[in-house]
């Protein structure tokens, strides 16, 4: 049994990736709720698919990934931002627009026949696949982010919860939003190489949408949404390396299984809600 | 007499540069004194509110505030998905005292827990914010501003749709608050309402009328305030405004 838990992690690759969920897990679930909260899945996505472009050039220019995503991430809100003030069309419609235009570049980029032919794991990510110096980028990354929430939770919880009353309680409401996106932004351009660019929304989101189907108090679902982050981590591994999944599918396949998980327990134990 | 705690001058306020929501607004309210700023939906209460939260752009005119200031908005705009106790919006009102880096502490629970009390509460400090009556609602954000521990506290439309109970215990408290100092700053379209208060501004964009309730409710005041809201019963001695739901 012991022998059957370790030897997905009994090489480099396999040791590498745990620390990559790990860390990736940790970031991700707790900012997750706060996106949920925040009513900012759709952001998530946005700036994730609006990305791939500059990440598909940096991929082609031989340059680190890291970089590429960031640049990617700063177009993706600097694009998203216009979208949304263009007059005369729904802010939905136009930032949908935008994306879709950004990621299908994206896409024409990385499956074009010219392309290195492993430029498709952009889009779907490869855990097995990260470097050591890039484990070491998340790792401080993901602490960069996670201190971001602690330092600012209590400013995150007054603007969620009541942004009319928020400055009576020394918060600024207009100052909050783009603090979440930021912090969102850093955590996409990292767990872009793991997870790919469609996958990523999966291991943000569900984590924390698991977490507050199962516990109405927000303490308590910020840390399970680690929990569970890591845990989707972890068992995309150990069902990748089973059955031969891609990995990062594997992920965010168990990433929405909580989803599901949560829900159940939610309608069988109204208590915990 | 009290100290001055709120005092506003020939203020005009608004969100666009072309109009002012609100005009030539002048008043002060002293510790101790209360004040029902009576007018229709949409009149420029709340902005008058968020104004002196420092939310609302002046465009001309000057507020000044002593002691700090707590807000307690109407249930109604609450978010009841959110994922709180009682007990964590009432600590709410300690976080501006608390440095970012300090964790929350006894000395904060007991603030906490105390503004539950007074508001009758203790028993429901661990329920969660959305499932207590839209009455227990109100009076946990009355809580966090009673944990705020400010001098001047604005509250808007406190009594609107909460159950006898809870209109009871939130007056109880407003009361107590008058007797402890603080100035309180009261928004309600209901004129019988109004009379209960110390002084009483009427606003409908321009400032109507200030004074005591005697001076500011004449029937003239309160046909500029409300317009065709507004019934007068045949003694002509009391009002009705007729009220709707929609909201500023």
């Amino acid at each position: 049994m012991i022998e059957a838990l370790a030897d997905p992690f009994s090489n480099g690759l396999g040791q590498r990736a745990l620390v990559e969920v790990l860390v990736l897990g940790a970031a991700c679930g707790p900012l997750g709720v706060w996106l949920v909260l925040y009513r900012q899945a759709y952001a998530a996505e946005s700036i994730a698919h609006g990305a791939l472009p500059m990440v598909v050039l940096a991929a082609l220019a031989g340059v680190p990934l890291v970089l590429g995503a960031a640049a990617g991430a700063l177009v993706a809100v600097t694009a998203v931002s216009i979208a949304g003030r263009v007059r005369g069309v729904g802010r939905d419609a136009a930032v949908a627009v935008t994306v879709t235009m950004l990621f299908g570049a994206g896409a024409l980029l990385a499956l074009a026949p010219a392309a290195p032919p492993r430029l498709e794991e952009l889009l779907f990510g490869d855990p097995l696949g990260v470097s050591t110096a890039e484990v070491a980028v998340s790792a401080a990354i993901a602490t960069a982010v996670l201190v971001g929430l602690a330092r600012n939770h209590r400013r995150l919880a007054v603007a969620a919860f009541d942004p009319l009353s928020a400055r009576s309680l020394g918060v600024d409401p207009r100052s909050v939003e783009p603090l979440l996106l930021a912090l969102l932004a850093l955590t996409v351009l990292v767990a872009l190489q793991a997870l790919g660019n469609l996958l990523v929304v999966a291991l943000l989101i569900a984590p924390g949408a698991a977490a507050l189907r199962v516990t109405a108090r927000l303490e308590p679902a910020l840390g399970l949404a680690a929990a569970i982050g890591v845990s989707s981590g972890v068992g995309g591994l150990y069902l990748s390396h089973y059955l031969e999944l891609a990995a990062g599918a594997a992920i965010a396949l168990v990433a929405l299984g909580s989803v599901l998980a949560g829900s159940v327990i939610r309608a069988r134990i109204p208590a915990v809600a | 007499m009290n100290a001055v705690l709120v005092s506003v001058r020939e203020l005009e306020a608004g969100y666009s540069r072309d109009s002012a929501a609100i005009r030539g607004v002048a008043f002060e309210v002293a510790g101790g004194e209360s004040v029902a700023v009576l007018g229709p939906n949409g009149g420029g209460k709340t902005t008058l509110f968020r104004a002196l939260l420092g939310e609302a752009p002046h465009q001309s005119g000057e507020v000044r505030v002593e002691g700090g200031i707590a807000y307690v908005p109407q249930t109604e705009r609450s978010r009841l998905d959110f994922p709180v106790s009682a007990l964590d919006v009432a600590l709410m009102g300690t976080y501006a005292s608390l440095p970012w880096h300090r964790r929350i502490g006894k000395a904060e629970r007991d603030r906490a827990r105390e503004a539950l009390r007074r508001v009758g509460l203790s028993a429901e400090e661990g329920t969660t914010f959305g499932s207590l009556s839209g009455g227990q609602r109100q009076r946990v954000l009355i809580a966090r501003a009673l944990a705020r521990d400010a001098r001047v506290v604005l509250l808007d439309e406190p009594l609107s749709g909460v159950d006898a109970v809870s209109a009871r215990l939130v007056g109880q408290v407003l009361d107590e608050l008058r007797a402890e100092g603080r100035a309180l700053l009261v928004s309600t379209h209901d004129v019988a309402e109004a009379r209960g208060a110390d002084k009483v501004l009427c606003i409908h964009r321009d400032q109507i009328a200030f004074g005591t309730p005697a001076e500011a409710l004449t029937a003239g005041a309160l046909a500029k305030t409300y317009g065709s809201e507004l019934v007068l019963l045949p003694d002509g001695s009391e009002a009705i405004v007729v009220q709707h739901h929609s909201h500023e």
